[in-house]
């Protein structure tokens, strides 16, 4: 029993003990220990004899206390690690071995405790593990493999990542030889090779982007490093890792390529297109944008808002637009907008604005799209004109056509019918009548057939050349050849014209409209007035304008205003009046695409407006 | 009575012979134009005197053409029954529909005929009056 152990020998030896160690008897009392046990659980030696384990230590676990009271029953338990919180709150973990405490009778008589601090030990173990764990799991995500060449036995020594990468059976040996073909013949191999040379010959390591060709035939890319080994300066090997970076290269050539096609695309739309943030700065334009802004640099424009392109009222304007479209988040379509260049030019275009959405349906933005419509406008501009001078033209073909029809209808009908009266007539002198009658017709259809010719080739000759002619010089000659006419009626003629005044015309056409005008002035004067004619000349719009007033009869505007130009159409009973001169200045003065009217009263006079284009 | 409303002189020959040799018609008057036309019919009214029994119209005439003409006639106070002969060269579809629009608006027999103008149908025209 321990009683009979000499007890200050006893104590003295145990106290010293390397090891923490602690003799507790079968009343859990602490016979014994250690100063080591002490100073392991933070104790005070001197407090801890015959005092009870359980009120010296923390609790500790139902494992630890089965293994005290199988010590007392004679068994071995296994050692058990515990952890444990000691006094000051610090985290220990702890190795307990229990075993049986026999007398020199081999009578149990408590049990040997030994404690042994194995914190370090833990934590170690746990950082391994850890560290173990983030390799494994950066190998097998990252697909990253090592690999290592020992020079002297020339073995090349690979990881299973680098037999997953390349493709190669477990048993496949690797050779620094065979490794390098399974790089891609061209750069890749060309690059490897070099590479490799380079880290043996001059010690530089390497990190490039190669492609391999696999065991199975597969294209990869791949990201190999290496750098070589030195044992006490002298070269031995090679270490490295190759990662697959296939699906990454992949992934960027795809973006890439969708990049590049979004680029081509957005920069040869015949749009312009840009994308705007929140404070309408500008974060993408394409190519017919920049030139749109007159900015020769992308990023001249990038970052900027419309104030740095457009006039301040311009660019508030589309800041509105901008707010509203992103307040709203409804796209404004195709709205019509005119702006004025700096070289002068005015151009329409079609804009839209749509509203750009975060994945929550916040605004992040707009995407804009313009369209340059000038040249559409004009064109529909002209097309309008066209349309508007075709239809008049078929008006006149139809108004022509018809007169013609029924002029000559009107002719032949009364061919056919004094022919007739001519076969049944029997008296001579009636015969006689009826064959002069016909013959005035005869004369009277040639008459119109000339007229109508001569419409005819106005409206046909339209293209011919105009030229610039001095108006009083126009005005003269006509007057020299109605001098006659004009003393024998003892008219008067004003002109009021500026001695250098042109007008672009066909002068023939020119000529026979005032001669028209003059003869019909003269024609039509009052029977006891001398006429009096006044040629004056302003200029309006695009036009100059000739307007020839006379003191005669006038004509009964109200009446006959809308006929006044027609064709056969005459006002004033006048017996040679044919119908046909004011139809015929009419036509010629449209054919040199000007225009004709006339003003007049009743027993004051007429006046006529010539419109001489100056278009061109 | 009868009226010839023509600018053109051998219509209006035409017209006053096949006249002269179907029916015995001493009263025959010409007018170069509608508005001499309507202005002796005013008077007529006027002077409470007899008015035409049938009418040659022509369409197309200076100052006041065949159209013009009816427009003011068919607005006059006339109780009589005057047969208008619309008698012209033209086969527009336009006159034509002015024709039938004229016809509807008035008690006026109105006939459309297209020269030549054939005896047979001065008579028909004639004879109609007359019974």
């Amino acid at each position: 029993m321990l009683r009979n152990i000499p007890q200050t020998t006893n104590q003295f030896l145990i106290k010293q003990l390397p090891k923490a160690t602690a003799f507790i008897d079968l009343d859990y009392k602490i016979a014994l220990a250690s100063d080591k046990w002490a100073e392991e659980l933070n104790l005070e030696i001197r407090n801890i004899i015959h005092k009870n384990i359980h009120d010296l230590l923390q609790p500790v676990s139902d494992k630890w206390n089965e293994n005290l009271r199988a010590c007392f029953n004679g068994k071995f338990p296994d050692s058990c690690v515990e952890r444990y919180l000691d006094f000051d709150s610090r985290i220990k973990w702890l190795e307990w071995t229990h075993i049986p405490w026999y007398d020199e009778n081999e009578n149990i008589v408590g049990a040997i405790v030994q404690t042994e601090d194995i914190t370090d030990r833990i934590n170690r173990e746990q950082k391994t593990e850890k560290l173990e764990f983030i390799l494994k799991e950066t190998i097998e995500i990252g697909k990253i493999g090592n690999w290592e060449y020992d020079q002297l036995q020339d073995k090349l020594n690979c990881c299973s990542m680098v037999r997953t990468i390349t493709e190669v059976d477990d048993d496949y040996e690797f050779t620094l030889d065979n490794a390098v073909n399974f790089y891609k013949l061209g750069y890749s191999r060309n690059t490897i090779s070099m590479a490799i040379y380079t880290a043996m010959e001059k010690k530089r390591p390497w990190n490039e982007r190669l492609q391999i060709i696999t065991a199975k035939g597969r294209e990869k890319w791949v990201n190999v490093s290496g750098k070589p080994l030195y044992n006490n300066g002298i070269y031995v090997g090679l270490v490295g890792i190759i990662q697959d970076i296939t699906d990454y290269v992949l992934t960027e050539q795809k973006t890439k390529n969708s990049e590049h096609l979004l680029r081509t695309l957005i920069n040869n739309l015949p749009v312009h297109i840009y994308i705007k943030d929140t404070e309408s700065r500008k974060l993408l334009v394409n190519k017919p944008e920049l030139e749109f802004c007159g900015i020769a640099h992308e990023n001249d424009l990038i970052g900027k808002d419309d104030f740095a392109i457009f006039d301040k009222i311009t660019a508030q304007k589309f800041r509105e637009e901008d707010l509203e479209v992103m307040i709203s988040q409804n796209p404004m379509l195709n709205k019509e907008i005119y702006l004025n260049h700096p070289d002068g030019t005015t151009a329409t275009y079609l804009s839209s604005k749509i509203p750009l959405k975060g994945i929550n349906g916040e605004t992040n933005g707009l995407v804009g799209i313009t369209m340059n419509i000038s040249e559409m406008k004009q064109k529909e501009k002209e097309l309008r004109k066209l349309i508007s001078i075709t239809s008049l033209q078929n008006k006149k073909l139809v108004n022509f056509a018809h007169i013609v029809s029924h002029n000559l209808r009107s002719h032949s009908a009364n061919f056919s019918m004094l022919l007739d009266f001519l076969t049944t007539e029997e008296n001579e002198q009636e015969r006689i009548k009826i064959v002069k009658m016909l013959t005035d017709a005869s004369n009277k259809l040639m008459e119109t057939l000339h007229n109508l010719n001569e419409i005819v080739a106005i409206n046909t000759e339209s293209t011919l050349d105009k030229k610039s002619v001095n108006l009083n010089e126009g005005i003269n000659k006509v007057l020299g050849d109605l001098a006659d006419v004009l003393n024998k009626n003892r008219a008067t003629v004003i002109t009021e014209i500026p001695k250098n005044a042109q007008v672009n015309v066909i002068p023939n056409y020119l000529e026979s409209i005032l001669f028209h005008i003059v003869t019909n002035a003269i024609k039509y004067k009052k029977p006891d007035i001398d006429p009096i004619i006044r040629f004056g000349l302003t200029y309006i719009q695009n036009y100059t304008v000739l307007s020839i007033e006379d003191n005669g009869l006038g004509i009964d505007m109200k009446k006959f205003g809308n006929k006044l130009f027609g064709m056969y159409k005459t006002f004033h009973g006048n017996q040679d009046a044919r119908g046909l001169g004011l139809y015929i200045v009419k036509n010629k003065i449209e054919a040199m695409e000007g225009k004709i009217n006339a003003k007049s009263q009743i027993g004051v006079g007429t006046t006529f407006n010539l419109y001489f284009n100056e278009d061109n | 009575m009868v009226f010839i409303v023509d600018d053109d002189p051998i219509t209006v020959f035409g017209i006053k012979k096949m006249l002269g040799s179907v029916a015995d018609c001493k009263n025959i008057l010409e007018f170069p134009d509608g508005e001499k036309a309507i202005e002796q019919i005013k008077q007529i009214i006027l002077k409470k005197q007899e008015l035409p029994d049938i009418i040659f119209l022509d369409i197309n005439m200076p100052i006041m053409d065949g159209w013009e003409f009816l427009e003011e006639f068919v607005n006059l106070p006339i109780t009589k029954t005057v047969n208008i002969n619309i008698v012209t060269s033209s086969i527009d579809q336009n006159d034509k529909d002015k024709w039938e629009n004229f016809k509807s608006v008035t008690h006026h027999p109105i006939i459309f005929n297209s020269k030549p103008i054939l005896r047979k149908e001065i008579e028909e025209i004639t004879n109609a009056v007359a019974s």
